[in-house]
């Protein structure tokens, strides 16, 4: 009896450990190179335009206060219809002949992509995290929920639910472990989980057609277009393809550039709840259009462009996949930009006050604009695949590169320090700013400190012979309070001087330090620069000053420059100046700091020197 | 007894703790008598009090042993309340050839012994000489141009005195920046513009009165400001402001103005007798 009870229990242990995993599973093996090619060849790519019923390119804006959906023909920038929304907490969606949106009251509700009126609407899940809708262009839609036990972030549990164009509910999968806003398409629905995995499930039946683990990397963006589904994170980009799994073990495609700040932000990260809803990372991203390439994921054209806030940078890409500026382009203050898309040659962009512009990406020309709408938005959502822009006989080229990231760093709008910071470290990466242009930087008052101390780093750096009449000007500058002058960048000019051995600056470098305003710093930048040169006509200045200021109390803090001029002296002078230093090591009145300075200097000067090898 | 050697004691140890402080003063006494080299020492000495009394010593002498000394040991470098002893003391001696050190010192980082310099420069007697007054005009015009108001004021003062007319436009500048200075020292050698200028301050809201209508008084004063036109507007515009040193300035003006403008005097006369 005993040993037929224990026979019973093992064979329902072993019934229990032969059962198959639920459709979708954290412990479901990723990787199986036969169900990825067979999934990607379900696969129906987005088509080559819009993914909307109307088939006509359409701008989604999203009002600010009403909330209001504003549908917009992109081609005219006239307004279609208008909705009020005014519970929207999330961006508007393009799924076939409906734009999709979660409303605060009614959950998950679709308008009619053609009048705007509402069709339905689907409630969402008590306690249950919205992390994004996600729709096909033949109006099947995903979205994902998730939900944390008690705030667990361990024991969290997603899921994922497919509805039909109607809103009816296809299909829905709970799986332990976090998903990110799933990619839809007409048949396939493509899902990031657990930040390592891309799953691959069937829209229209509960079933995982294959998953991919990406071993050093993340799956944070992705994007499809008709050359493929991209998907990759911050060090680069993936074409999803049947060899795929030795794809992913290798480098993603990506670029490099010589310029820091630079955000590689492919897309919206996934992952991130913020996404779900418009946001300041709308404008703060890689504008590219991605096509199949050899080596996988590629740029269209090979160019991108980074949109940062008001701001535009347009690159080009070598082979080597290294990075080069091309342009740069700067919108006035009063312009707020809500969002932006890549359209292959393209960069479309929208404006709080409903108009929408268009870059050439390779040349930065403004080629196309449409009227304001008069309404305030808060975000945009485009559906503009295959347009161009009409042709404009308003074409408006973009400043020179250089004047334009001068303008950019220069830009009194205080609110984008980072897009600042780029445009400085571009400014050293793209070189060729003459002297000119740097000691303009340098001394123009809107001049901001960063680019201040970008242009005196660069001029010390690289000091040009032939700009000394344009330091000596500087330099030349008369200290006047009526008419509000005094000599200008002067530590920087006379370390440049000093640097260039420039002797005729040393009769105006040594009037500015007779000179009473010449600062403490100045001071000691004009003392080290007359030393470098080593001009004798230093020694009487420098002794007169020596003895006038060393028993000054006011350089007791800083007595460097002091210091410096009593080096000089002991270096350059005769038997005459060696007796002004003795009798100011000997004068009690003499500065103690000077004094021992001095006195240093003395016996060092007495030890033997190491004989040369 | 027992008390009285208490009080010994007592005074003796309160002779004998101001017995140093003697010592110590014992040496001004003799400070008019004592020759150059005991000065120079008691200069060089730690006794500050009795340095800047050796100082102001030497700046009586009249000999030139003494004067070269003054003038090297300012070269030499001492702390500043010494210097400007010593630049007080060559000011003193308003002898020309401390020129060269006191232009030295117009142009020392210290705003105290710039101020000073400036105006022991305006005390040296140049006799007939006019081109070392001409350099001290130049070298006070530029200290209008100081980043240090203490100096402007100074120099704009100081320019006033000397009625320095090239100052005008300057001093114009600074007034219209709210010198206060700038606009007394304008009273000395401004001409018509000043009068403009003054006239238009006049109407202006935010500008205090009392010192502009002393500057127009001091204007008025003046035998070589003119013509009589303009005298008479700024007499009317003295008799339009209902401030008693507005008043003032007309009595002063009926009462002793220049002679060669009686019709202005005379309305000054009329607005008072209202």
């Amino acid at each position: 009896m005993k040993s037929s009870v224990r026979s019973l229990i093992l064979f329902v242990l072993f019934l229990s450990s032969c059962k198959p995993l639920p459709p979708f599973h954290q412990n479901t093996m990723p990787n199986d190179s036969g169900k990825i090619a067979k999934a990607i060849n379900k696969i129906s790519l987005p088509s080559a335009g819009p993914a909307n019923a109307t088939g006509e390119a359409l701008v989604i804006f999203q009002g600010l206060n009403p909330r209001t959906a504003v549908a917009v023909a992109a081609g005219t920038g006239k307004i279609l219809w208008k909705q009020p929304t005014p519970n929207a907490i999330s961006r508007y969606v393009v799924a076939g002949s409906h734009v999709v949106y979660l409303d605060r009251t009614t959950g998950l509700t679709a308008l009619d992509v053609r009048t705007g009126k509402q069709t339905w609407s689907v409630p969402m899940r008590a306690q249950h995290t919205f992390m994004g809708v996600s729709g096909a262009p033949n109006g099947k839609v995903a979205y994902v929920t998730n939900f944390k036990p008690a705030g667990d972030p361990l024991n969290q549990v997603s899921t994922l639910t497919i509805l039909s164009e109607g809103g009816k509910e296809i299909w829905s999968l709970e799986a332990n472990g976090r998903m990110g806003l799933p990619l839809m398409t007409n048949t396939v629905v493509v899902v990031p989980y657990r930040n390592q995995h891309l799953v691959l499930l069937d829209t229209s039946s509960p079933r995982e057609l294959a998953r991919i683990l990406i071993p050093k990397g993340e799956v944070r963006f992705m994007t499809a277009s008709s050359d493929g589904i991209f998907f990759g994170d911050k060090r680069g980009m993936y074409r999803l393809s049947p060899d795929i799994v030795d794809v992913v073990s290798r480098a993603p495609s990506t670029m490099t550039t010589d310029i820091h700040n630079v955000e590689f932000r492919y897309a919206l990260d996934r992952y991130d709840p913020v996404t779900t809803d418009y946001s300041a990372y709308e404008v703060r991203s890689l504008l590219a259009t991605w096509i199949r390439g050899k080596a996988g994921a590629a740029l269209y054209e090979n160019r991108f462009v980074i949109h940062m806030f008001k701001y535009f940078l347009g690159f080009s890409v070598n082979e080597k996949s290294q990075a080069t500026l091309q342009w740069a382009v700067m919108h006035p203050y009063t312009e707020e930009l809500i969002g932006s898309k890549a359209q292959k040659d393209f960069v479309f962009y929208a404006k709080a006050d409903g108009s929408i512009e268009c870059l050439r990406v390779a040349t930065g020309e403004r080629v196309w604009r449409t009227e304001p709408l008069d309404m305030r938005m808060r975000g945009v959502t485009f559906d503009i695949a295959g347009m161009t822009p009409p042709s404009s006989s308003e074409v408006e080229a973009p400043a020179p590169l250089l004047d334009a990231l001068t303008a950019i760093a220069n830009d009194p709008d205080s609110r984008y320090p980072l897009a600042k910071r780029l445009a400085i470290d571009a400014l050293a990466v793209v070189g060729g700013a003459g002297v000119g242009r740097l000691i303009k930087m340098l001394t123009n008052p809107e001049s901001s400190a960063e680019l201040r101390e970008k242009a005196a780093r660069d001029l010390i750096a690289r000091p040009d012979p032939n700009g000394v009449p344009l330091y000596l000007s500087l330099l030349q500058q008369p200290f006047d309070f009526i008419k509000s002058t005094r000599p200008l960048a002067v530590e920087v000019m006379a370390t440049v001087l000093g640097s260039l051995k420039t002797k005729e600056a040393v009769p105006t470098m040594l009037q500015l330090l007779a000179h009473p305003a010449t600062s403490q710093k100045e001071l000691v930048a004009l003392t080290e620069a007359l030393l470098a040169i080593g001009d004798k006509g230093i020694i009487r200045p420098f002794r007169e000053f020596l003895l006038a200021y060393r028993a000054d109390p006011a350089f007791a803090q800083d007595i460097h420059a002091l210091q410096k001029m009593a080096e000089a002296l002991f270096k350059l002078g005769g038997p005459a100046e060696r007796q002004v230093l003795v009798f100011l090591t000997e004068d009690e009145r003499t500065l103690p700091r000077l004094r021992e300075y001095i006195l240093r200097m003395f016996t060092e000067s007495r030890k033997p020197q190491p004989a040369k090898p | 007894m027992r008390k009285f050697l208490v009080f010994m004691v007592v005074s003796w140890l309160a002779l004998g703790i101001s017995f140093p402080a003697a010592a110590q003063k014992a040496p001004l006494k003799n400070m008019q008598q004592a020759d150059l080299n005991y000065l120079l020492f008691v200069i060089q000495g730690d006794n500050a009090a009795d340095a800047l009394a050796a100082i102001a010593e030497l700046g009586k002498r009249k000999n030139p042993e003494s004067l070269d000394m003054l003038q090297m040991q300012l070269l030499l470098g001492y702390p500043p309340a010494m210097s400007k002893a010593m630049i007080q003391a060559l000011g003193a001696r308003k002898d020309a050839k401390a020129m060269e050190t006191l232009v030295f010192y117009t142009r020392h980082r210290s705003t105290e012994l710039r101020v000073e310099a400036l105006v022991s420069l305006c005390e040296l007697d140049f006799g007939k000489d006019p081109a070392p007054v001409k350099v001290v005009n130049e070298i006070l015009l530029k200290a209008l141009r100081d980043y240090h108001e203490a100096v402007r004021n100074k120099a704009a003062w100081l320019l006033g005195k000397r009625r320095v007319g090239e100052a005008e436009e300057p001093l114009l500048k600074l007034f219209s920046r709210g010198s206060t200075a700038a606009m007394q020292a304008l009273g000395f050698i401004g001409g018509i513009r000043t009068a403009r200028t003054l006239a238009m301050a006049m109407e202006n809201t935010k500008t205090s009165k009392e010192p502009l209508i002393t500057t127009i008084g001091t204007l008025l004063s003046r035998e070589d400001f003119g013509p009589e036109p303009v005298r008479v507007q700024l007499v009317k515009i003295l008799g339009d402001t209902n401030l008693p040193g507005a008043q003032n300035v007309l009595m002063v003006y009926h009462g002793s103005g220049p002679d060669a403008f009686p019709r202005s005097r005379k309305l000054a006369f009329q607005i008072l007798s209202k």
